[in-house]
């Protein structure tokens, strides 16, 4: 099949960089992404966008691993080249401090992030109320910065950008041979799963730039994370909430949460208030479905479902998504030379 | 009793506060005043980047290692407080690199989380084969030295834009205890040829994406003779040089090249930087610290002299020791003149 048509669905971090994989792996592919939101609107440009992994309950630990140690890699490289501030890659270092001491001590992840060992007495001291904690350097995605640059790369390999509202993927089984479904919580509508439900979570965005490093309270639900020109602080896990409005009350509890980990927060200006819905699932859904009507086929990748830990592991998701349709293009060579016999 | 700070950089003003805090309760007729003919944002203090760390090596002088401790420790415990963002204090972790493998610093333990760098790490650093990283304090001396005077102010410290020429100006003038922290120009008022200037260059960038300190170190070359990347609260500090025996405060081109090509070879997204400023300063470099009192006699009158200058560059990191240090020499002066002890009842 010459030039295979894709479509891309989505266009937060997970479509844009499943197009830009797909695009490396298969340089005949004429690809485009439709999405109707694009950054800043996206639920990727609320994130904070740390690379510190949220584990998925339905996939098995070694998959997990093996995305998150790809997208660490991807970005590692990145963060130390010249194109790092332009892309909103950067290296940052902090803590994770645990009121109680965790269950498991070492996370499946800690041997991918840099230096990782547990928390001196002298360094918890800054923190009187946790026990316990863990100490580690990352990185950042910042967007909107790295989405724009996604979104340049990919428009330097040729693929086209169009803002669309998909209503059902079907509707485009006429133009494009192979669709991507890469709309994160859009997908519930697009594709009717059920099992996929948001996590609201609201986080404010100030400026404290004294801020060098990161603080997560180990529950997941307080954190201060550096960005370039912003601290993003986190926040809430409200399930099924689809709401995008700020709740004041909220803010004020996000902002007493973090500044009761780090008090110099209290100087801080310009409060800025997101809110995102994270695409919840068991288990990221990272698989091919063939979609069929009337005899006329339309192949399938989906990849959605990432909840909390869409940075984390999208670089690795996507080359797995890129994979698949590889997988698409050859069952259609396979049946199309079938068809000509 | 009248007391004389000549010098406003960081360690005339805190060595101020922290008399000023100890012993005017002790003292009610204490009287302070400051002479500077450099305030604020003008004085070395003001150029340096505000990072505690010592130099590699003490060369076996514990004391400044106690005073370092001293010093780190006492922000350590201001760092919670809400004057912290006022002071110019934050925490910073970052890097230090070299070329072989050396010895851990006298200061492992007194910075936090001190460790040597995973074989990971070390890629970032293209040409380093060893390195630590630990987390450390930033304190900004724009803000500190603001805030110091501040708090100066409120205890009803007297400030004098003057350029003193003698001891004796000042202590002819009534004044009982002058402290000399006159820095890089102490030679001017009594000659010191131990003190000689380690001039340092900068140049202040927007590089808001860099959270790390890197000091790079050349075993060859000296200290700050390789390059730094220093993230401050506004800009980005980029530096490496030390020139013994230089007092040119003039900003060299050649010096620039330096900083701008090491510092981008060491991180190349810095080339994307918009340089905001560039500076020169003389480091008040000296074997030791000069730490100590003397008497001067001229005439018929006698001044009380506590010197406390020669920090060369790591006068941030030490100031907080090296004022309670001279604090206690004001203790001592104030014993000797009966002045601290509590009225006799008058029989």
């Amino acid at each position: 099949m010459a030039a295979p048509k894709v479509a891309v669905v989505g266009a937060g971090v997970v479509g844009l960089s499943t197009a830009l994989c797909i695009a490396e792996t298969c340089p005949s592919c004429s690809v485009t992404v439709l999405s109707d939101q694009f950054s800043p609107n996206t639920t990727s440009d609320v994130a904070a966008g740390m690379l510190i992994p949220h584990t998925y309950p339905g996939t098995p630990i070694h998959v997990q691993k093996q995305w998150f140690k790809e997208t660490f890699t991807y970005l590692f490289a990145i963060s130390n080249s010249a194109e790092a501030s332009e892309a909103g890659i950067h290296l940052v270092s902090g803590w994770q401090v645990f009121k109680n001491t965790p269950k498991e001590e070492l996370p499946f992840w800690s041997d991918v992030v840099l230096g990782f060992r547990s928390m001196s007495e002298a360094e918890l001291q800054k923190f009187p109320q946790h026990q316990f904690g863990q100490a580690f350097t990352t990185l950042k995605c910042d967007c909107p910065p790295y989405l724009l640059w996604l979104e340049k790369r990919l428009k330097a390999t040729g693929i086209q950008i169009s803002i669309r509202k998909v209503a059902d993927l079907w509707e485009l089984h006429s133009e494009y041979n192979i669709v991507v479904n890469c709309a994160g919580i859009g997908a519930q509508q697009l594709v009717g799963d059920e099992k996929l439900f948001p996590v609201r979570g609201q986080v404010l965005k100030v400026h404290a730039p004294w801020v060098k490093n990161f603080i997560r309270d180990g529950d997941g639900l307080t954190y201060i994370y550096p960005g370039i020109h912003r601290v993003t602080l986190g926040g809430t896990r409200e399930k099924e909430n689809w709401s995008l409005s700020p709740d004041p009350g909220t803010t004020k509890d996000i902002f007493d949460r973090c500044c009761s980990l780090e008090p110099s927060l209290r100087g801080a200006q310009d409060i800025k208030v997101k809110v995102g819905l994270r695409p919840s699932r068991q288990s990221v859904r990272l698989e091919r479905e063939v979609l069929s009507q009337g005899g006329v086929k339309l192949p399938v990748v989906h990849n959605y479902g990432h909840g909390a830990g869409g940075f984390s592991v999208h670089r690795g998701t996507a080359k797995e998504a890129a994979r698949l349709v590889g997988e698409c293009i050859a069952a259609l060579q396979g049946s199309s030379s079938r068809a000509r016999l | 009793m009248r007391v004389a700070i000549i010098g406003a950089g960081v360690i005339g003003l805190s060595t101020a506060l922290c008399i000023h805090e100890q012993y005017h309760g002790l003292v009610p007729s204490l009287e302070m005043e400051v002479y500077a003919d450099r305030y604020t944002p003008h004085t070395t203090s003001d150029g340096a980047a505000g990072l505690w760390q010592p130099y590699l090596s003490d060369h076996g002088n514990l004391q400044e290692t106690l005073w370092n401790k001293e010093t780190f420790d006492y922000l350590l415990g201001h760092l919670g407080s809400a004057a912290a963002k006022e002071m110019g204090l934050f925490l910073i972790s970052g890097y230090n690199l070299f070329t072989q493998p050396v010895p851990d610093p006298s200061w492992k333990n007194i910075a936090l989380g001190f460790r040597n760098l995973t074989p990971k790490e070390l890629e970032l650093f293209p040409g380093y084969s060893y390195g630590w990283f630990n987390t450390a304090l930033m304190l900004e001396c724009r803000s500190y030295l603001p805030w110091l005077t501040n708090r100066l102010m409120q205890r009803g410290v007297k400030f004098f834009h003057k350029k003193v020429e003698s001891f004796q100006e000042v202590s002819g003038d009534g004044v009982d205890v002058v402290i000399n922290c006159t820095g890089m120009r102490a030679g001017e008022l009594q000659p010191d040829p131990e003190l000689q200037p380690g001039r340092g260059q900068v140049i202040k960038v927007l590089a808001p994406w860099v959270k790390h300190f890197i000091i790079t170190h050349d075993i060859k070359s000296g200290i700050y003779n390789s390059p730094y990347v220093i993230p401050g609260s506004e800009f980005t500090v980029l530096g490496g040089i030390y020139q013994h025996g230089n007092w040119s405060e003039e900003n060299s081109a050649q010096d620039h090249k330096t900083i701008w090509e090491n510092c981008c070879r060491l991180l190349p997204a810095l080339r994307e930087a918009k340089i905001v400023q560039e500076w020169s300063g003389l480091r008040p470099a000296r074997p030791r610290v000069r730490l100590e009192r003397e008497t001067l006699r001229h005439g018929h009158f006698q001044a009380e002299v506590i010197h406390n200058y020669g920090h060369g560059g790591f006068g941030i990191t030490i100031h907080w020791g090296c004022a309670m240090a001279a604090a206690r020499l004001f203790g001592s002066i104030l014993q000797e003149k009966k002045l601290a002890s509590p009225p006799q009842p008058r029989l």
